[in-house]
């Protein structure tokens, strides 16, 4: 018999796929595009403060020794010193006043502090001699990565960072695309089992020599077969965005299309959801919603592993946690045993929803 | 494998929904080469019945045999020799007709489109339309199509005519009559009694999740007959009415009632000895012995 039921389900499902493919192509490749703007915010940003390049800051045997240059045509009365938690100075306050160029402060540990130094001039005017930051000794991409927010997704790494291509599609599209496709995916494989109980098919479909095992075996291979063109196709459009603005060097082809392939045993996981909740509950809707509760609650688990400390066994029990896209991304390193847990797994729900459904009534 | 026995070999066959009974203790056999029509009040257990023999659903008990092949154990094998037209049923609305056609026809491991597209010509259905597109009754036609096209040699149906325009019907028995003289075994449900009275060689009846009775059409034509209403002078001995062929007698002081399935003769000679009032003699039709399992308790 030819694999007929795998041949309709793709001529039915193709467009939608189209159409969703070209969702995800868009995002795949926006997302690049946007690095060299967000990277350039966060440059501006490191050297940012004003007139920095006068105004050195040390930390010396607890003591910060602050030490500026000043060139100017008038006679300087005095230098006044002025600090404020954050770099708008808004709520400043003198530190003191000095007729040398330079100034010992007490080093306190805590919050970053912002310092200004103002030459009063002897006419009384005020003339900004530059500014300087105790945050300027930090790395402002390893404070912000550090954030509990973000630790959501860099999965406790150190290594992944906003600034670099790699670390940035790790946040700003892996993060959630599995909830994007999975989302579409739960949808998809629901309507397609379901759909034939809502729309009373399963009689005319059962009525010839199908095996409801088979029926199921191809619609899964259908579905899971569109899923993994979806994948590639978005890996080669992200691909050539990247190259694009000239970031190849750190998310190159291999890492596109391995990182999105090691999504797809996933999705198939997903697809075998549907299919079981669909046989279930023999219709499209409420197992659509079944499956896309087991993937909110799949990310749920998963944000909470990592933002709650005593929880971080939570992430481990999702499916979601054995898709380690970072490894590939940061890495390079594509963990086949992760790739093949996912596919027992999807292997495993699907024999469920076989199971099911091969012994039960189908209702009229 | 009993190529000679019933088709369909149905015994003590029950189904229960949780608590309810569908059908209950079921015996049927359909021979090879008839047509059998399926006639009960809706919620009788037709649809149970038939699509427990599909596999569609699980039997609770009993035994049901095709071609002499467990229902559900060999199922596949079965499926590859049934055409079937379920009661309520639907296709792929985004696809065309002949697309679906073609796919079930490929399902059943035949190639050959040549009867689909003859078929639909005949019940003149246009196979080019979107599923989503047609009427009710050429969604019907679509189905009758589907559950011939691959030339099955046995068709079970659900009301095969719901929703078909009466010259459809016609046309539509006319195609079974030409279906049974090449061979083929049909088992139909119906509520059309005429249409179970001009097809059909047999007809079942169920009532309440139970068989009552299965006859040959022809043998309850000649049974009918007519009944005969009398009404004497004074109290009769039902006794006198004891006449080969002379049922469903009713004596009610003066009056009898009674379905003449002999000759009439017989039975004016016998009366002529009483002084009779009044007479009436009507003619008593299939339609109205199958209203009796619809409307009276029990059955007939
Ligand atoms: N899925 C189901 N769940 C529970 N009860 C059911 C189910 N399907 C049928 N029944 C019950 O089984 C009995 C037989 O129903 P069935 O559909 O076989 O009747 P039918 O003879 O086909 O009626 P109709 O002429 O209306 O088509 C009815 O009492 C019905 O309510
Ligand atoms: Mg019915």
């Amino acid at each position: 018999m030819r694999a007929s039921t795998l041949l309709l389900e793709i001529r039915k499902g193709w467009k939608g796929f189209l159409i969703f493919t070209a969702v995800v192509v868009l995002i795949a490749g926006g997302f690049p595009q946007l690095f060299p703007i967000v990277q350039e915010q966060f440059e501006e940003q490191d050297n940012g403060l004003e007139g920095q390049e006068s105004v050195r800051l040390v930390a010396e045997n607890g003591q910060l020794l602050l030490s500026w240059d000043f060139q100017h045509h008038g006679l300087v009365q005095e230098y006044r010193v002025i600090e404020d938690d954050a770099a708008h100075l808004a709520t400043a306050e003198l530190v003191g006043s000095t007729s040398a160029k330079n100034m010992t402060i007490a080093d306190e540990d805590g919050d970053e502090r912002y310092f200004a130094v103002i030459a009063v001039m002897d006419d009384s005017s005020q003339v900004p001699v530059g500014m300087a930051s105790t945050a300027e000794l930090k790395d402002p991409m390893a404070e912000l990565m550090a954030t509990p927010y973000l630790q959501i997704f860099t999965d406790g790494r150190d290594d992944l960072r906003m600034d670099d291509m790699a670390g940035f599609m790790s946040i700003e599209l892996y993060s959630w695309l599995f909830l994007l496709v999975g989302t579409w995916l739960a949808y998809i494989s629901a309507r397609s089992v379901g759909g034939d109980f809502d729309r009373r098919r399963m009689d005319v479909v059962f009525s010839t020599p199908l095996m409801r095992r088979r029926y199921l075996a191809e619609k899964f291979l259908a579905i899971s077969l569109m899923t993994f063109a979806v994948l590639m196709v978005s890996a080669a459009f992200m691909t050539l965005s990247v190259a694009q603005v000239g970031e190849s060097g750190s998310l190159g082809a291999w890492k596109a299309f391995v990182s999105l392939l090691g999504a797809w045993p996933l999705f198939m996981f997903v697809i075998g959801l549907g299919f079981l909740f669909a046989a279930l509950l023999r219709s499209a809707r409420g197992a659509a919603a079944l499956t896309f509760g087991v993937l909110l609650v799949q990310y749920v688990f998963n944000v909470a592993g990592h933002m709650i400390g005593g929880l971080s066994w939570l992430h481990t029990v999702t499916a979601l946690a054995y898709w380690d896209y970072n490894s590939v991304l940061l890495d390079g390193v594509f963990v086949a045993g992760d790739f093949v847990l996912l596919l027992v797994l999807a292997a495993l729900i699907l024999l469920a929803a076989m199971i099911l459904f091969d012994r039960m009534d189908i209702p009229a | 494998m009993t190529e000679n026995g019933p088709v369909i070999e149905i015994r003590g066959l029950t189904k229960n929904y949780g608590d309810v009974v569908g059908i209950k203790d079921l015996d049927l056999n359909i021979h090879r080469g008839e047509i059998m029509g399926f006639l009960g009040p809706n919620g009788a257990g037709k649809t149970t019945t038939i699509r427990t023999c599909l596999d569609l659903l699980q039997k609770t008990s009993g035994e049901v045999r095709i071609f002499g092949l467990d229902s559900h154990h060999d199922s596949i094998e079965i499926r590859r020799r049934i055409g079937y037209l379920p009661g309520d049923f639907g296709m792929y609305n985004d696809l065309p007709v002949r697309t679906i056609l073609r796919y079930l026809l490929s399902l059943s491991g035949y190639e050959d489109d040549g009867p689909m597209e003859e078929l639909a010509r005949r019940f003149a259905l246009d196979l080019d339309k979107r599923y989503g597109s047609l009427s009710k009754g050429n969604r019907q036609k679509a189905g009758i199509v589907q559950a011939f096209m691959a030339g099955q040699e046995l068709i079970i149906m659900d009301e095969p005519t719901a929703g078909l325009d009466p010259l459809m019907q016609q046309e539509f028995y006319e195609f079974l009559r030409e279906e049974r003289a090449e061979g083929k075994t049909i088992f139909m449900s119906s509520h059309i009694l005429a249409e179970v009275e001009e097809v059909c060689d047999r007809v079942a009846i169920i009532r309440d999740a139970e068989l009552q009775v299965v006859e040959r059409i022809d043998a309850l034509k000649e049974k009918m007959g007519k009944t005969l209403e009398i009404e004497f002078d004074k109290e009769i001995d039902p006794s006198v009415f004891d006449i080969r062929g002379v049922e469903g007698l009713e004596v009610d002081g003066r009056r009898a009632r009674m379905i003449i399935a002999c000759d009439l003769d017989q039975v004016v000679k016998r009366v002529s000895e009483h002084n009779i009032v009044n007479m009436s003699l009507e003619t008593f039709s299939l339609d109205q012995f199958f209203m009796t399992y619809y409307s009276r308790p029990g059955g007939g």
